[in-house]
């Protein structure tokens, strides 16, 4: 059903993300560490870590809870700041960006896709989808025909009125993903996009995920913790105490 | 933006309402109390220092002879007089509302209050026309009469056939470049009202109105106008419009000051009220904030989404107020105008309520902005 939806969204579609595993990494992580104050205590949650995650690449991180692996993600979007090292995402720097520049970049390249799904309750699932594109100089028109666009893609063309009340559970993550990909960028980073439903609704979520990776050439980063997921992924990359490895520790 | 805004604001329907209603009545009052104190104090704007009333100091509210007024005229500094009987009464099709009504020496009036200018059509038709009246703009208005219209008064001056009811004509319209509650007189012939009446009521006046040559001048001059009638029967009180005017507000006590006061504890009380809901409304939407920070809105958007929150419901709820508090005054005016003539909800008032609406607004967004910019954001997604 998403197979057609997904020429509509076409129109939104620029030249970058139609190249697939192009060479050169998409996101690099260059000794990488954080650490969190948390009292008189520190946690370093994140150990100097290295990382090349190629474009078009759909990348499964998993790891126990408390093991780093969403700071990891945060850092990779720009919603966190690494305590020491490099994040370079296409050539750029982002550890070196202001907070208004990180802003202004995650909008335009990073779509999150969160496991509680982070709708606004009092907006319509077309509002929700709307939601990036009120950063853009976009008319109401074009912004109402993205919109409409990204949520075909998801397969909700006839829920746009339906608050996420309204809503199955993963009906609200099809439009969490719907806005996700409203502003069309690169890189797609999910944070457990499963891990509030069933294994059926699960399953539909995880194949629109390696949909908008094999199809739309989005790069899409996963945290797990479910293998069944992490199957759908390219590769498996597994953290224990801020370190990854290409094996889960035994 | 606005979908956001709408959304914030729709998001705890019942809050909003009460806060939105708290708002409404807030400022009802703010514009009745405004009102009120125009209605006082306003009575001072347009009167003149180079003005003078002549009153019966014997009998207050009694009436003088009107040849009091071609004595008046001879006095050094007086340019001109009006010898006024005023005609109390309401107009047949409003019997609620009062009318003021003067029967004058045929314009002779309008020399005296330079700021009342009939045009000359106006005035010529008037002074062939001895059942004819001009009337002030605001109550022609008000009454909703035009030129050439019959007007019917109900009073409790007598005629000399026993009716109360006076049928005069309208002339025209005065212009007059003074506040709308001096815009409110009909004027009349005193010739026409005076023949109409008893012989025992005939040749008398209530008022007598001057104009002098200096302002600064007005309490010689009125005192020399009492001693010309220090000898006769009936003593006259002379004073200044601005000193007439400044004695009968002094009667009302400091109104300004205790408008101020009521206005300021119902509006800290206001404020109080629009910061707990704006303030709970951000707390409750910081998981919200953090994930529009995730999509990529600056901070700065987020202080407009959260002012522009406050703006649509102050203005809003202020607006309404302001409105409804201006019907209110409507509403009030007939049992007030006798008293406060200058009853009347100004622009200035209006403008007031907006900018302390505005002000609310400024203050009651900026409460809860530290805590919604100093969200960590990958923690409030966490749900932390």
């Amino acid at each position: 059903m998403h197979r057609s939806a997904m020429r509509n969204l076409s129109s939104i579609r620029t030249p970058r993300n139609v190249q697939a595993l192009a060479a050169g990494p998409l996101l690099s992580l260059r000794r990488v560490t954080k650490i969190y104050k948390r009292g008189s205590e520190t946690v370093e949650v994140l150990q100097a870590l290295n990382l090349d995650i190629p474009r078009g690449d759909f990348l499964a991180l998993m790891g126990p809870s408390g093991s780093g692996k969403t700071t990891l993600m945060n850092i990779l979007g720009g919603i966190d700041r690494p305590t020491a090292g490099e994040v370079i995402v296409d050539g750029q720097r982002i550890h070196e960006f202001s907070d208004n520049a990180l802003a202004d970049w995650r909008a335009s390249h990073v779509g999150f896709v969160f496991q509680l799904y982070h709708l606004l309750p009092a907006l319509s699932a077309e509002q929700n989808v709307t939601l990036p594109l009120i950063l853009k100089d976009l008319g109401m028109r074009e912004r109402q025909q993205r919109a409409r666009a990204a949520l075909a893609v998801v397969g909700l063309e006839a829920h746009l009125k339906y608050r996420p009340a309204e809503l199955s559970g993963g009906q609200q993550q099809r439009v969490g993903i719907a806005r996700a990909i409203v502003m069309d960028p690169p890189i797609l980073l999910c944070d457990e996009p499963t891990g509030d439903l069933d294994r059926r609704t699960g399953d539909g979520i995880l194949e629109l995920l390696q949909l908008l990776n094999s199809e739309h050439g989005k790069t899409v980063v996963m945290v797990t913790h479910d293998p069944h997921a992490a199957a759908r992924a390219r590769r498996t990359l597994f953290m224990t105490k801020g370190v990854l490895s290409q094996e889960p520790e035994a | 933006m606005f979908s956001l805004i709408w959304g914030a604001l729709g998001r705890r329907k019942a809050r909003t309402v009460f806060t939105f209603l708290s708002i409404v009545a807030a400022f009802m009052l703010f514009s009745v109390l405004a009102t009120i104190r125009q209605g006082v104090v306003g009575q001072l704007g347009g009167v003149s220092a180079s003005s003078l009333n002549t009153y019966n100091r014997t009998v207050q509210g009694g009436l003088m002879p009107l040849d009091y007024a071609n004595r008046i005229a001879r006095v050094p500094g007086v340019v001109a007089v009006s010898a006024l009987r005023e005609i109390p009464g309401t107009y047949v099709r409003t019997p609620a509302q009062p009318v003021t009504v003067f029967a004058a020496q045929s314009e002779s009036i309008f020399n005296v209050f330079a700021d009342y200018r009939p045009s000359p059509v106006a005035l010529r038709a008037f002074r062939n026309d001895p059942q004819g009246a001009i009337a002030g703009p605001a109550l022609a208005r008000r009454m909703g009469w035009k030129t050439g219209d019959d007007i019917t008064i109900h009073s409790d001056l007598l005629r000399q056939d026993g009716r109360g009811t006076w049928q005069f004509r309208l002339d025209g319209i005065y212009a007059a470049r003074v506040p709308s509650h001096y815009q409110s007189f009909l004027v009349v012939h005193y010739g026409h009202v005076n023949a109409a009446l008893p012989a025992v009521q005939r040749n008398q006046v209530s008022q007598i109105v001057e104009r002098i040559n200096d302002p600064r001048r007005s309490a010689e001059i009125s005192r020399a106008i009492d001693t010309l009638f220090a000898a006769d029967p009936v003593h006259t009180l002379t004073q200044s419009q601005e000193a007439e005017m400044m004695a009968k507000i002094r009667q009302f006590g400091n109104v300004s000051l205790l408008v101020l006061a009521v206005g300021a504890t119902v509006f800290f009380t206001l404020l109080l009220i629009v910061c707990n809901t704006l303030y709970q409304s951000a707390q409750e939407r910081l998981t919200e904030f953090a994930v529009l920070r995730a999509l990529g809105f600056r901070s700065r958007r987020l202080v407009w989404l959260l002012l522009g929150e406050a703006l649509a419901l102050n203005l809003s709820g202020a607006a309404a107020g302001l409105l409804g508090g201006y019907w209110l005054t409507q509403l009030m005016y007939a049992a007030v105008a006798s008293v406060l003539w200058a009853f009347d909800l100004t622009l200035t008032a209006v403008f007031t309520g907006l900018i302390i609406a505005l002000v609310i607004s400024l203050v009651a967004a900026g409460i809860p902005l530290p805590r919604m910019l100093g969200i960590r954001v990958p923690e409030m997604l966490r749900g932390v």
